[in-house]
């Protein structure tokens, strides 16, 4: 196996992660896929931060692993034991709608994103896919919680089409800092809103 | 005097009004944040009203009409929302995050969306807005009803994931072009252009509040302190819309002549949406949001039509610079209701010119301010535009036309009914004085504006 084969497999690996993600009924086991996205995205940068002796790419593999991989799931984890109500199946999201609307979405992505892969001549298709799917996520859960992993997943793909492309500036690792400082600043609001209202339900707000 | 001195002396004036409230004792946090405020401002006006030469580079910051404009608008709003917060945060009860943040929070906020209205690299305009949707999601949690928790989780999680498709655009410039540096933006093939445009529309589209992603913009501003509900509106998302506007150039002098109709489309159908969501809605604030959703489709669409009539931006501009006041006349006019008579439903207030003449002189003109009625501003640019899309683009002329009106006859309509009658709420004079003094700013700025202003070029 060539080096470019393995990082395409980690790739892929993270990509039917979050599509894991979106068909998972569980919250728990949501955020346990999340975690393995994170994990095997990580893979994906470290190997192709060897491959081109970058330090930038490096270290965003290292923060991928670290925040995403580690420390997010497992704060998340421990507030899901702490709250029992977790434990029980979101009743507004079903895996097979999601499933279906995700392999639409991951369709209409692979074909819209097509002319701009032969002109770029990287693969774009799959941090697309993983785009729509973690947005579809975020749209088809109600639950704060499942949102946070949506957006993780949103955070991944966006690098993963950075690292894709090839793109050698600091500028994705300030990116990828940055957006997990809103990462944090979520998880926050969802800890602290949980102490005083209990679980986070984003209902429609009525005017 | 030299512009880039000015600049640097408001940034620094703003950096440390971000930091210095934490440390003062609470009485004297709402002065020192004001001056600072006003000390900002007062640096900022002559570079909006001298207009340094286009494309003013200094190293990651430009000093361009468009961002001197913005840089103006930002200063402005930052002081007066900093003045009335005075008659905002005293009267909250609940606190989701410690009052003493609010004011540094306060400067940060418009400190970020002058930074990314003036960076001259894509890149780092992408963060300073998302630095912006941070300091700004804090400034709706400092309050700690369930509903201001709400509408900024929604806010965080829809503005962040939009701009992350922002974020892909400015990848793909990146990989494509060899560059983030907007002066210098180019692309040697015109599907790739197209490509970079169309995700930047959606990107940084979302944090303007354009349809369809416009989900956390009712929501947002109906939930913040009205200060914040007034920089929102009136300074973040005309800021975000000048990226796109830059980014957009960029791409349509790449040969991705398809991005006009695009935007221009997504313009009026925003304007029209937002409209007919106006007219049913009975919240305060959140029609004043929609309101704001209006005015950034019509800006949106002009935009679009700069391209065949450049001596357009000008009136946006003055467009952006006079919905800004307006907007904000209307939100302290809702702030004051909901903080001193828990009012939030427009149907609960009558009589507002005989019990509270400053907030209905305020209300009345901010109201005609925002949907373009003469001899504010706002109207020539709302009639060039649809003069310039009814010859290039008739379809969507007649979309934002419909737009335009419904929204006129919607928002004034609301605003009259809550100032004519008897029996009204009553509000503190210092408030009233404010309200009224920011919509008559309004309306002289917009007099300034066509009587003398140079128009930019």
């Amino acid at each position: 196996m060539t080096v470019q084969e393995i990082a395409s497999l980690f790739g892929v690996v993270a990509v039917i992660s979050s599509f894991m993600v979106l068909a998972e009924d569980y919250i728990r086991r949501a955020v346990v896929w999340s975690a393995v996205e994170s994990f095997f995205l990580a893979g994906f940068m470290g190997v192709y931060a060897w491959a081109s002796r970058s330090l930038e790419t490096a270290a965003l593999a290292a923060l991928t692993l670290v925040v995403r991989g580690v420390i997010v799931p497992e704060i998340l984890v421990k507030d899901i034991k702490r709250e029992r109500v977790w434990e029980h199946r979101e009743l507004t999201a079903t895996s097979r709608r999601a499933v279906v609307w995700g392999l639409v979405v991951s369709l209409v992505a692979v074909v819209a994103m097509r002319p701009l892969e032969v002109k770029v001549g990287r693969v774009l298709s799959l941090p697309v896919i993983m785009l729509t799917v973690s947005m579809l996520t975020i749209i088809l859960r109600e639950n704060a919680i499942a949102q946070l992993v949506g957006y993780v997943g949103v955070e991944n793909s966006v690098l993963y089409a950075g690292v894709s492309l090839g793109v050698k500036t600091p500028l994705l690792l300030e990116v990828g800092a940055l957006m997990d400082v809103i990462g944090a600043v979520l998880l926050g609001v969802i800890l602290s809103a949980e102490k005083r209202y209990g679980p986070l339900e984003v209902e429609e707000l009525v005017g | 005097m030299d512009p880039t001195v000015l600049f640097t002396a408001e940034i620094a004036v703003m950096g440390a009004a971000s930091v210095v409230p934490l440390f003062l004792p609470w009485e004297a946090r709402w002065p020192f944040t004001t001056i600072a405020a006003w000390t900002a401002f007062g640096l900022a006006l002559p570079l909006a009203v001298m207009q340094p030469e286009a494309g003013l580079a200094h190293g990651a910051l430009c000093l361009d009409p468009l961002s001197d404009v913005m840089v103006g608008v930002t200063a402005a709003l930052y002081a007066v929302s900093a003045t009335a917060s005075r008659y905002s945060l005293p009267m909250m009860k609940r606190f989701f995050l410690p009052d003493r943040l609010y004011w540094g929070l306060l400067s940060a906020f418009a400190l970020t969306i002058t930074l990314a209205a003036t960076s001259v690299d894509v890149g780092y305009a992408w963060m300073w807005l998302e630095a912006s949707t941070i300091v700004s999601a804090a400034l709706i949690l400092v309050e700690g009803e369930k509903a201001c928790i709400e509408g900024a989780w929604r806010y965080l999680i829809v503005a962040s994931t939009g701009l992350s498709i922002g974020l892909l655009s400015v990848v793909v410039a990146i990989k494509a072009a060899g560059t983030s540096d907007l002066l210098s933006l180019a692309f040697k093939d015109p599907t790739v252009a197209s490509a970079v445009a169309g995700l930047a529309l959606v990107g940084f589209g979302t944090k303007v509040g354009l349809f369809p992603m416009h989900a956390w913009l009712p929501d947002a501003h109906g939930t913040a302190p009205a200060p914040v509900s007034a920089m929102l509106s009136g300074a973040l998302l005309p800021a975000a819309l000048v990226v796109y506007v830059r980014v957009m150039s960029a791409c349509v002098s790449s040969g991705a002549h398809s991005v006009v109709p695009v935007t221009v489309t997504v313009g009026a159908l925003t304007t029209l949406v937002a409209a007919l969501l106006m007219t049913v809605q009975r919240n305060i604030k959140r029609t004043f949001a929609y309101s704001s959703m209006d005015v950034m489709g019509v800006a949106t669409a002009g935009f679009g039509a700069s391209v065949y009539d450049p001596g357009l931006v000008g009136p946006l501009m003055a467009l952006i610079a006079v919905h800004a006041l307006g907007k904000a006349g209307l939100f302290y006019t809702a702030g004051v209701l909901h903080r001193y008579h828990g009012i939030k439903r427009l149907d609960d207030v009558r009589g507002l010119g005989r019990s509270a003449p400053g907030l209905a002189l305020g209300a009345v003109l901010g109201a005609l301010a925002v949907t373009g009625a003469p001899p504010f501003a706002t109207f020539p640019a709302e009639v060039r535009t649809l003069t310039d899309l009814a010859t290039h683009e008739p379809a969507q002329a007649v979309l934002l036309g419909v737009g335009m009106t419904v929204a006129f006859f919607a928002l004034n309509f609301k605003v009259v009914r809550m100032v004519v009658g008897d029996g009204g709420p009553e509000a503190p004079r210092g408030a009233q004085a404010l309200v009224g003094t920011v919509g008559s700013a309004a309306l002289g700025l917009s007099l300034y504006l066509l009587t003398t202003w140079k128009p930019i070029p």
